[in-house]
C-alpha cells in the first residue's frame, strides 16, 4: 500500500513538473549555437530564444536571426525572449523590450539591431516587437 | 618624368621631419605630451619603459617606433590605447596591455577610424578586449603582431583583429589566440589574409560576413571553437590553409553559409569533427584538398547547388560525405576515397564501379544522433554493404563515377 502511495506521488509530481510552463534556458556563451545561422553564440549583449508551442527551445546569436526565422517559417510559434543590450546575458520577454536599429549597435548578423530594457538607455524612437516583425517581413 | 617631380615637391616634408624622443630623462616623459607637440610626418621614438597611458589620439601622419622593451599599459581602463584618426600612421614594435573589457564600446589596443595607408606591425598585444580594430579603413597593413586574449573571461573577449568596412587590406603573419574570433571581416572587400596562425580562439579562427573578393592563404587554424566561417560572402578564395583539431559536437574546420563562387584549393583538413559544413553554398570549386582523419569530411546540405568537388584526397574519415537530401546537384568526380573497394580492369587509374560516398549509417546518425555508439559494428557494416548494392535511402545521384585508385600527390 505504501508503495502505491509513493508511486502515486511520483506520478503527480512528474505531471506537475511536466505541465508547468518552461522558463527560458539561459544562453551559454561560447557553447550554444545559433539555430538559424549556426554561429556559436558569443556576444553577451545580443541573443534571443524561442520556446515553441511544443516546448522546444531554440537559441539565436542575434535577434535578427529569430526575427528572420519567424518571417520565413510561419509555422513557428511560441514565446520569444531577447537579451537587452543594457542588461547582458539576461533573457526578457520580447513584449517588454524596445528595439533600436542604428549603426552604433553592431549586432552579430549585421542588422545593427539592439534590444533595450531601459527606455532611457538610448536616443531616438524605438520600435515595438510587432513593428520590428513587420519591418523584417516586409524586406 | 612625372613621378620624380612629385617626389621632389614632397622633399621639404622629409627635410623638416623631426625625431621626437619619449622616455625617462628624454624630451618628453609621457607619450601623450609628445603627441601634442609632434607635427605631421615626425617620428616618435619611444624608449624602453613601462608607460601607464591610454586614449592616445593620433590625428596627424606619424611614425611611432619603439627602442627596447616598451610596454604601454591601460590598466584595465575601458578606452583604446591608440586611436588613429589620420592617414599614413605607422605603429610598430610596442607591447600593449590590459584594455577593458567593456560591454558597451568596442575598445581596442589599436583602433583606426576612417583612414588609409596605416601600418600596424610587430606589436605584442596582451589581454586587450579587442586587439586591432579597423573601422572604415583602406589600403592598410596589419603585419607580424602577436595578439593574445585573457583566457579566463573568454565570453567577454573581443576579436583579435576586427575589421568593420574596409578595402585593400593586408593581414599577414599575425598570431592570434584567446579571443572571440582570431580575425573578423565584416563588410571588407578585396583584401588578403596570408600566413597567420590562429589557435585557441573561442569562436572562429577566421570569420567573414558580407565580404567579397577576398583571399586567405597559408594560414593555420587549430583548436578554435571552429576553424573558419565564411558567411554571406561572394568570391572568397581559400588556398593552402591548414585546418586542424577543430573538435567538438558543434565544431567544424570550415563553415560555408550562404556563399557563392568561391574557390577552396590545396587545403589540408586534419582531425576535425566536421571538415567542411556547407549550407546554401553554390558555384564553389573544391579541388586538390586533403581530408585526413575527420569525423565527417564534407557535410553538404540539400540547398547547396552547382559545386564541384574534384581531385581531392579523402583518407580515413569516419564519414566521407554526409547530406540531408535525397537528391544531389553537385559534382563529385575523380577524387581519391580510401574507403573505396572497387577495381580498375582497364588500368586507367580510376575505378570502374562508381563510389557512393554517403553511407546509410550517416543517414541514421542524422535522425538518431545517439546511434553513434554503433559505429563500426558488424550490424552497421552489414547495413552499409547492403545499402551500397541496393540503394534505397542514400541519394542515388551522389556518386563519384571516376574514383581514383591511388591518392594524389600535390607537392
Amino acid at each position: 500500500m505504501k508503495d502505491y502511495l509513493r508511486y502515486g506521488m511520483l506520478i503527480v509530481a512528474m505531471a506537475v513538473i511536466g505541465c508547468s510552463p518552461k522558463n527560458p534556458d539561459p544562453i551559454i556563451y561560447g557553447k550554444d549555437q545559433c539555430y538559424y545561422c549556426r554561429m556559436s553564440i558569443a556576444e553577451p549583449q545580443f541573443g534571443a530564444e524561442i520556446i515553441t508551442s511544443k516546448g522546444r527551445i531554440y537559441k539565436y546569436d542575434a535577434l535578427e536571426c529569430l526575427v528572420n526565422q519567424l518571417s520565413e517559417d510561419t509555422s513557428l510559434e511560441g514565446r520569444c525572449f531577447a537579451i537587452p543590450y543594457d542588461r547582458p546575458r539576461e533573457l526578457f520577454s520580447v513584449d517588454s523590450l524596445h528595439y533600436i536599429i542604428s549603426e552604433r549597435y553592431r549586432s552579430p548578423m549585421g542588422a545593427n539591431l539592439a534590444a533595450f530594457y531601459d527606455q532611457s538607455a538610448f536616443d531616438g524612437r524605438a520600435l515595438s516587437w510587432n513593428e520590428l516583425n513587420e519591418k523584417f517581413s516586409g524586406e | 618624368m612625372k613621378i620624380p617631380f612629385i617626389w621632389l615637391l614632397t622633399l621639404p616634408l622629409y627635410c623638416f621631419a623631426n625625431i621626437i624622443e619619449v622616455g625617462k630623462g628624454r624630451e618628453y616623459e609621457m607619450i601623450g605630451d609628445a603627441l601634442q607637440i609632434a607635427v605631421a610626418y615626425d617620428t616618435l621614438v619611444i624608449y624602453e619603459g613601462h608607460y601607464r597611458e591610454h586614449s592616445l589620439v593620433v590625428n596627424k601622419p606619424l611614425t611611432i617606433l619603439a627602442h627596447g622593451d616598451v610596454i604601454i599599459d591601460a590598466q584595465g581602463a575601458p578606452a583604446d590605447i591608440w586611436l588613429v584618426r589620420s592617414d599614413f600612421v605607422t605603429i610598430s614594435g610596442l607591447t600593449l596591455r590590459n584594455v577593458g573589457p567593456s560591454f558597451l564600446k568596442e575598445i581596442a589596443a589599436v583602433k583606426t577610424q576612417q583612414v588609409s595607408g596605416v601600418t600596424i606591425s610587430d606589436n605584442d598585444i596582451d589581454s586587450c578586449f579587442f586587439g586591432v580594430y579597423l573601422e572604415y579603413t583602406s589600403d592598410s597593413k596589419v603585419i607580424d603582431n602577436r595578439i593574445s586574449g585573457s583566457v579566463e573571461e573568454e565570453a567577454s573577449a573581443g576579436n583579435a583583429i576586427h575589421v568593420w568596412k574596409g578595402k585593400n587590406l593586408e593581414i599577414m603573419q599575425n598570431v592570434t589566440t584567446g579571443h572571440r574570433d582570431g580575425i573578423y571581416f565584416e563588410f571588407v572587400d578585396s583584401s588578403e589574409i596570408v600566413g597567420n596562425h590562429n589557435h585557441g580562439n573561442l569562436r572562429y579562427g577566421l570569420h567573414f560576413m558580407f565580404s567579397n573578393d577576398d583571399r586567405y592563404s597559408d594560414n593555420i587554424f587549430t583548436n578554435n571553437g571552429a576553424g573558419v566561417a565564411v558567411m554571406f560572402s561572394k568570391r572568397i578564395r581559400m588556398i593552402e590553409n591548414l585546418f586542424r583539431d577543430n573538435w567538438g559536437s558543434a565544431s567544424y574546420g570550415l563553415l560555408l553559409k550562404e556563399i557563392s563562387h568561391g574557390e577552396i584549393g590545396r587545403n589540408r583538413f586534419v582531425n576535425n569533427t566536421t571538415a567542411i559544413l556547407a549550407e546554401g553554398a553554390s558555384g564553389i570549386t573544391m579541388s586538390s584538398n586533403v581530408f585526413l582523419s575527420n569525423g565527417t569530411a564534407v557535410d553538404i546540405k540539400g540547398n547547396c547547388i552547382d559545386n564541384s568537388i574534384t581531385t581531392n584526397n579523402f583518407i580515413s574519415n569516419t564519414f566521407d560525405v554526409v547530406t540531408n537530401s535525397k537528391y544531389n546537384s553537385n559534382d563529385f568526380v575523380e577524387n581519391y576515397w580510401s574507403n573505396y573497394s572497387g577495381y580498375d580492369l582497364d588500368r586507367d587509374g580510376f575505378g570502374d564501379v562508381p563510389y557512393r560516398p554517403v553511407d546509410l549509417f550517416s543517414r541514421i546518425i542524422h535522425e538518431i544522433p545517439s546511434a553513434m555508439i554503433l559505429v563500426h559494428s558488424l550490424v552497421v557494416n552489414l547495413f552499409n554493404s547492403v545499402e551500397k548494392v541496393f540503394p534505397s535511402l542514400i541519394p542515388t545521384g551522389l556518386t563519384d563515377d571516376r574514383p581514383r585508385l591511388i591518392p594524389y600527390r600535390y607537392d
